[in-house]
């Protein structure tokens, strides 16, 4: 096949994508002109998507999407279980609609379908991006990044350079990357934030946003969050709500847990953190004795348990950790020091999981997911794209839990025995997607920055 | 170039882009391989849509269809503003029904099965691409209708329950919001108040700027 006929494909994508929400008929010459073809090779690329069915001609001169268009809506948001010999989802203990009619309802998040008309912030690829990164300080943060790597390299035609810094948790050193990301004439700011309350840097993004630059957080926003078009991350809340709950009923509503934190400041600590709180307050016998945080390092959560084990003198019945990232360093505390491992949650970590695995550790984990660095970018995109977008995205998050540790309202999405990585590294960070891999070849970086 | 060239490009395109709702493929040589695309383009070919996001990849590597091709077929119903509000709508109605849950488009007595996400109560029902309605539904915007929806595998024709909401209406289809319900039970209530808050949820959506 001639290169010709590679970049015809794309071309194709681009006259489908080219129709507005109502359908609206198009005329072939307005189609070609956004092509940017020669009349030629237009009209037999036209010629040929209208015999095919993927356009219609609506009137002389007019075309639209055809029916082949239309069957495109027939698509799985998640890997049809059959053919999927790779992972098996769970299978529940107990099934039925009858089950489920006493559990309370989820929560509903209207954030979740509010959408912003980016319109306004339309122009032609290839794109100038600015990543302003909190950090790079942990296993989940660099997984993010080799995330937002791998879709950069997915979507390289359409980016003309990726600027990345690296802020180091520093709130005044990102005040002064952004300055100079802004000054690479960058057309969208990606960011994710040092400190949530930082005037200075809220003040700062509050007047690019004025001055028309897009700005889209990614794990870590602003409190004040009206300088942002869109806000990629995963439920915090889900993470700390669901967590505890199984914490809760593994104890069967009666003992002593102890929390492990991430990064104090850090919003999505904050959050699980408050989520958490709220469960274990519905459970009059659970009694949490302290709270640590540990800036989701291993040796965060192995030096915090031992401070408390030492001022408690006898381990807790359960930990719950936020992350996976302090957890490893909590449960190794545990078994050097000679005790039973208590339960634990937090995921993100392979560690983590190879660890309770090996040891039969009590165990629920909440993946945050790190493939919110590409899901960023593509939104990225999407915006400089011109459509409409969401004001949040929501990475899902599954409840992972080894065979035999469900509980009455805490069901597994995965076992973790099929989701621990045996032969892969001990820092890596499952969650991360198709980078997995790319990164478990080689650590790359970027391709155009 | 030749017009059979333009039209094999139209095939190759179609090839790659229907692949995933076949069978999961977690590398692009599978997905090349099940397209019946030569392997000399079909690596750029994959690369390409996935860029231009008629291809995605799930947190394994598997291939999904794109949400660009997504919104491209709810475009051509003409329902295209749906488009960035059915992935968290669904995943948050299959989380709390456990049950399958999907976008459809009713065309005459027909339905047109949209995105979907599987709940793990009624994974064993394999949706299909398009179903006949029973009798003729009794459809009303914000109003929960349980039907029967019929298809055929072979001679033998099949049977699906499932309960709807219409959400949107234009000049020749409705959107329909739905669940894959137990065939002897039905929908329970706290399922109708699952569909109901997802009506609810698009009904008030409004697009800043």
């Amino acid at each position: 096949m001639s290169q010709d006929d590679k970049s015809n494909v794309q071309r194709i994508a681009a006259i489908l994508k080219g129709f507005d929400a109502q359908n609206t008929p198009r005329r072939t010459h307005d189609i070609l002109e956004e092509l940017g073809v020669t009349r030629s090779t237009g009209f037999g690329l036209l010629r040929a998507m209208v015999a095919a069915g993927w356009l219609e001609r609506f009137d002389h001169g007019f075309l639209r999407l055809g029916p082949k268009a239309r069957q495109m809506i027939f698509a799985a948001l998640e890997v049809p279980e059959i053919g999927s010999g790779k992972k098996l989802l769970a299978r529940p203990g107990v099934t039925g609609a009858g089950k489920r009619e006493g559990a309370p309802d989820l929560e509903w998040d209207p954030a979740l379908v509010r959408t912003v008309d980016a319109s306004r912030y339309q122009r032609p690829a290839p794109y100038r991006i600015g990543f302003s990164n909190a950090s790079t300080s942990n296993a989940w943060r660099r997984a993010m990044l080799q995330s937002l790597f791998y879709a950069e390299r997915i979507a390289q035609a359409q980016i003309d350079a990726l600027f990345v810094l690296d802020a180091q948790d520093d709130p005044s050193l990102q005040l002064r990357q952004i300055d100079e990301l802004v000054a690479q004439e960058i057309d969208l700011l990606l960011i994710s934030i040092t400190s949530v309350n930082d005037t200075e840097l809220s003040d700062r993004l509050g007047a690019l946003a004025a001055e028309g630059l897009p700005i889209v957080a990614v794990d870590r926003r602003p409190n004040d969050r009206s300088s942002l078009v869109s806000f990629v991350t995963a439920s915090d809340h889900r993470i700390g709500r669901i967590s505890a709950h199984w914490m809760a009923e593994h104890l069967s509503g009666q003992g002593r847990v102890w929390l492990l934190s991430g990064l104090d400041g850090a919003s999505p600590a904050l959050r699980r953190q408050q989520a958490a709180l709220a469960v274990f307050a519905e459970f009059p016998g659970i009694r949490v004795e302290n709270v640590s945080y540990t800036d989701w390092t291993e040796a965060g959560g192995y030096d915090a348990i031992g401070k408390v084990l030492a001022e408690a003198r006898r381990p807790p019945d359960g930990v719950w950790c936020d992350s996976g990232l302090q957890g490893v360093g909590s449960v190794r505390r545990f078994l050097e020091g000679g005790f039973d491992v208590p339960a634990h949650t937090g995921g993100d970590l392979n560690e983590m999981y190879k660890l309770c695995l090996h040891h039969k550790v009590p165990m629920a984990a909440l993946d945050y997911p790190a493939s919110m660095g590409a899901r960023a970018l593509g939104l990225a995109l999407d915006i400089l794209g011109g459509n409409v977008v969401p004001q949040r995205v929501e990475e899902p998050v599954q409840i992972v839990l080894p065979r035999g540790l469900e509980t009455a309202s805490v069901k597994a999405d995965s076992w973790a025995e099929l989701h621990v990585a045996w032969d892969l590294p001990d820092d890596a960070i499952l969650s991360q997607g198709p980078a997995l891999r790319s990164a478990k070849r080689s650590i790359r970086g970027s391709a155009t920055g | 170039m030749t017009q059979t060239a333009y039209a094999r490009a139209v095939d190759v395109f179609e090839a790659l882009v229907t692949s995933p709702g076949r069978q999961a493929h977690s590398s692009p040589a599978g997905l090349i391989r099940a397209a019946d695309v030569p392997a000399s383009s079909g690596y750029r070919h994959t690369a390409t849509l996935e860029a231009e996001g008629m291809l995605r990849r799930d947190g394994q590597g598997n291939y999904l269809t794109g949400m660009s091709a997504v919104r491209v077929g709810l475009q051509g119903f003409g329902v295209g503003r749906l488009a960035p509000l059915v992935q968290p709508i669904l995943l948050q109605l299959r989380q709390s029904t456990q049950l399958t849950s999907f976008l459809a488009i009713a065309r005459d007595m027909e339905l047109n099965m949209g995105p979907h996400s599987i709940g793990r109560e009624t994974r064993g029902t394999r949706l299909q691409r398009t179903y006949g309605f029973e009798t003729i539904p009794d459809l009303a915007i914000g109003q929960v209708t349980e039907v029967g929806l019929r298809w055929f595998e072979g001679q033998v024709a099949r049977r699906t329950n499932v309960a709807l909401i219409p959400v949107e209406s234009s000049a020749s289809c409705i959107a329909l919001i739905g669940l894959v319900v137990n065939s002897t039970r039905g929908a329970t209530d706290s399922q109708i108040r699952a569909l109901d808050q997802a009506y609810r949820q698009i009904a008030e959506t409004t697009v800043g700027d």
